[in-house]
Formats: C-alpha cells, structure tokens, sequence
C-alpha cells in the first residue's frame, strides 16, 4: 500500500526511551517509526509526540501516529531527590 | 490525568514553531506511593514547576494546544497542576 503523502517523507528509525535511559543504561522500548520533518541524524536525541497528536501538523490530517517535534539540543536530569527538612 | 516527578527539562532550538517560548520538562510518571509508573515524558509546562516537584500531566492533545494556543501542534503532554499536598487512604 502507498500512501501518495508518504512520497518524498523522511521516516526515522527511533528508540525511544525508557526512565533507565535517562539513569543511563542503554535500554529502550520497542522501535517506531517516526516522521520527520525537522532533518533529524543518526544518534540525534529527539522529541517524539505519539498518537492523534501526530497528525496535528498536517492539513489534511494524515495517518502518522509519531511525528518529531522536536530536536533536543540538552536534557537536564537529575532523578535524585533533596532531603527536605522535618521529612 | 497522571501523578509525575518532575525530573529535569530539555532544551530545543529546532522545534516545531508552537514549541516556541515553552518550557518542556523531564516528566516522570509515578505511583501515589512514588514508583515508576511508565516511560518519561517531555511535557510542556505553563505552570513553572520545578524541579522534583510532583505534578498532574495530561495527555490530552487539546489541552496542550490550548497551551501553545496552536491548533497544528504535536504538543501532547503538558502539566495541569503543581500538587501541594498528597493523601493517600
């Protein structure tokens, strides 16, 4: 089947990742396919919106279901928690 | 709605443009007793929260975009409140 939207499309193999990503580990859930119009590369950490949400961006809506919004330039994580006083 | 610590933000000067000007938090799904509860999420957060504090995200696609105030965005998740205080029975 071929969707005549798809033509000229850029589709990203991903991982996307899990909370133990962020702690480091190189674990991830299943692999998706994500559309991509912002000119993602290889190794390149992303932001992916899921579900009808993907669609959003297109006029008429089309079937994408995970669409790149976002290349991360940083991510910031600090899972541990402060001792707040009287805890 | 769910429970979610607020890990870390992520910063993205290529972005779809109704990112433009948000914040986008490091979102941490958890149980009320503070387990993992799902994959992080980058949500987008008209509330300023910081950082370890719990929140309720939502993946309401229209609440988001009522956030960016963009009827195209892929924004998905976003913050709906700060939590001051949790109870648990």
């Amino acid at each position: 089947m071929h969707d005549p939207k798809y033509v000229g499309a850029r589709l990203l193999l991903t991982l996307p990742w899990k909370a133990e990503t962020l702690n480091g580990k190189a674990v991830y859930d299943p692999s998706i396919v994500v559309y991509d119009v912002l000119g993602a590369d290889a190794g390149q950490d992303i932001a992916i919106a899921e579900g009808a949400e993907a669609a959003r961006p297109f006029t008429p809506a089309n079937a994408v279901d995970a669409y790149c919004a976002a290349l991360i330039d940083e991510h910031f994580y600090q899972p541990e928690e402060p001792q707040r006083a009287g805890k | 709605m769910k429970l979610a610590r607020i890990r870390g933000h992520v910063t993205s000067t290529v972005k779809h443009s109704s990112l433009n000007g948000h914040r986008l938090l490091i979102a941490q799904p958890v149980g009320p007793d503070g387990s993992i509860d799902g994959a992080p999420q980058i949500v987008v957060d008209p509330m300023g929260a910081a950082i370890h504090q719990l929140v309720m995200i939502t993946s309401d696609g229209g609440a988001a975009r009522d956030v960016v105030l963009d009827p195209k965005s892929p924004a998905r998740w976003c913050v709906m409140g700060i939590i001051d205080q949790e109870r648990l029975h």
